[in-house]
């Protein structure tokens, strides 16, 4: 009896020192800064100064500060913008990609490119193309005869939120359509043309056949992909930095301006802390639901 | 019934424009940049500018190269990448092992804290680990930044690992443990060769994401010399107005490994990415 005890403890010896490197980055990279986060959240902490326990006085700040509440505007209609349209436009490029015609892996992978770009790399393209001077856009714009003024594509509010939508969804937008044309493949073919021996249309078929097949596909693409849109610091970064006048920050880039341009780590955090609990519930649901697809319980 | 459907000629030609907008869309921006790069810099501010170049040019490579900091970037982000990929890999292994092919207590624990992690984005995480990184004495350095960069590369190798392992039948390693091996042998002569393609995937996915990694390697650095191409590139841009050639160049750079790698292994990496979110 307490042979096999010891044969079982030696047996969890052996794995948590198979675990050991994996469990010190979680603890030490990961759950400690984040429990330090928190707490620098309720600090006057600065770099280079530890500052004290003030309470919710940072957050108290962020309630009373416009450009707080601008930003929480702009992340949340960004994110639900940007994940509408990648959705949408996802479905349809994935149907396109899922028909049959000469050529199509090769289309396929071509689609997929903007997803090898780096994020940075496609952010200064697209600032290049919104240059209001020598941007191609405009020129395009222009030289069609479409506008009469060149677009004040990242220097007028309005107007750069839509430039920030259009950059974000041209680099989220192949994951979709991986996500959905992997999900649309594995749908039986004898589905379709049963209904459409039934006389089902395109349009019904897709809307009784594709998306109630690839449902679990849909969730986990929209949560993952809503997790990265409200986190796309550096589209925002390079493209206005936030401006003009404070009216395009999003939380990330807000919470960079508070914390380390102007070195108020605490009310950085605190920006930051404050939509944490909605963070946490989507990660804790998403990742109930991917360790049940895996199978990993 | 379906296939009358799709030989009409309406069909066919929607379907060519819906694949050209779609291209279009695309490979545009891509398009661009490198045909920015290959210009003269009278061209580059040129109205109206030119869908392909007049006079085609090295010349801002030549600048990136000789004039600018980027060679110095350049390495950095190899050395960080190189150094992310091979510290992800091998941690990843050792516990998809230890989770795949071991019992024990806090098992489901560990692979929920696995999933959460990978699913935490930088943006929430970068004010404190800067503190971390502080704290450790690492921050403006590249071990800093290869510190920074396993947050998100450990979990997601460890969990696409997971996935691979799993799809190893047990019998293989029981054989060998029958004949004597420890379970550290059984890892490496038995299982490593077996889940290879596996293991390659995961790589390539560390490298480009560390290669490819920007926000972390702004924070956490400030000296040109631990500067990596992301970072670097935004100097380049803050720093003048006027070097949009330079800068487009640098990105057609930055762009290269990364679509050598996409381009060399593209199939697996779209199933590796789709099957690690789903399966």
């Amino acid at each position: 009896m307490n042979r096999v005890r010891a044969a079982v403890r030696r047996w969890q010896l052996e794995a948590y020192g198979f675990l050991l490197p994996l469990l010190l980055v979680l603890i030490l990279l990961a759950a400690y800064p984040l429990v330090d986060g928190v707490w620098t959240s309720f600090t006057s902490r600065a770099v280079a100064k530890p500052g004290q326990f003030i309470g919710f006085a940072n957050f108290a700040r962020l309630m009373d500060d416009p450009v707080y509440w601008m930003a929480l505007r702009n992340s949340v209609v960004l994110t639900v913008g940007i994940v509408a349209a990648k959705l949408v436009a996802g479905l349809a490029a994935a149907v396109l990609l899922t028909q049959p015609f000469p050529g199509r892996n090769f289309i396929r992978a071509l689609a997929f490119l903007p997803w090898a770009v780096p994020g940075l790399v496609a952010v200064l393209g697209w600032r290049w193309m919104f240059d209001d001077q020598a941007g191609v856009l405009n020129a395009l714009l222009l030289g069609s005869g479409l506008v009469s003024f060149p677009v004040d594509w990242l220097s007028d509010p309005e107007v750069a939120l839509w430039s920030i939508a259009i950059a974000a969804a041209w680099q989220g937008l192949p994951f979709f359509i991986m996500m959905f044309v992997g999900g649309m493949m594995t749908i039986p073919p004898e589905l379709y043309e049963a209904a459409a021996i039934d006389g089902a249309g395109a349009w019904s078929r897709f809307r009784t056949i594709t998306i109630p097949s690839i449902l679990d596909v849909i969730a986990i693409t929209v949560m993952l992909s809503s997790i990265w849109t409200f986190n796309s610091f550096h589209t925002v970064y390079v493209l206005t930095g936030g401006g003009p006048a404070n009216r395009t920050h999003i939380l990330p880039t807000l919470a960079y301006q508070y914390g380390l341009q102007r070195n108020e780590l605490g009310q950085g955090a605190a920006v930051l802390v404050s939509v944490m609990p909605i963070f946490i519930g989507i990660i804790v649901l998403l990742t109930r639901r991917m360790l049940r697809e895996k199978g990993v319980r | 019934m379906i296939v009358g459907r799709r030989s009409r000629p309406l069909y066919r030609v929607g379907l060519v424009l819906a694949i050209a907008v779609l291209l279009i869309w695309s490979l545009a921006p891509i398009y661009w940049i490198l045909v920015t790069s290959l210009k003269t810099e009278k061209e580059i501010y040129a109205y109206p500018p030119t869908a392909w170049p007049e006079t085609f040019t090295l010349m801002q490579y030549g600048i990136v190269f000789g004039r600018t900091r980027f060679p110095l970037f350049l390495r950095n982000s190899m050395m960080v990448a190189i150094g992310t990929t091979i510290a992800a890999v091998v941690i990843g292994t050792l516990a998809a092992y230890a989770i795949t092919r071991m019992r024990f207590v806090g098992r489901a624990i560990v692979a929920r804290a696995i999933v959460a992690a990978y699913l935490l984005p930088p943006a929430l995480l970068f004010i404190p680990l800067f503190l971390v990184l502080q704290q450790f004495g690492v921050i403006d350095s590249l071990t800093g930044l290869v510190l920074a960069y396993l947050t998100f590369t450990v979990p997601f190798c460890t969990w696409m690992l997971i996935g691979y392992l799993r799809t190893v039948p047990t019998d293989l390693d029981e054989a060998a443990r029958i004949d004597g091996a420890n379970r550290m042998q059984v890892l490496i002569h038995v299982l490593v060769p077996v889940a290879a393609p596996g293991l390659v995937v995961v790589a390539l996915f560390a490298f480009t994401q560390a290669w490819n990694e920007f926000l972390y390697a702004l924070i956490f650095t400030y000296s040109e010399a631990a500067r990596t191409i992301t970072s670097g590139l935004v100097g380049m841009m803050m720093g003048d107005v006027f070097i949009w050639g330079q800068v487009m160049a640098a990105c057609a750079i930055a762009i290269a490994p990364v679509l050598v790698i996409y381009l060399a292994a593209q199939k697996y990496l779209v199933e590796g990415l789709t099957a690690g979110s789903v399966k």
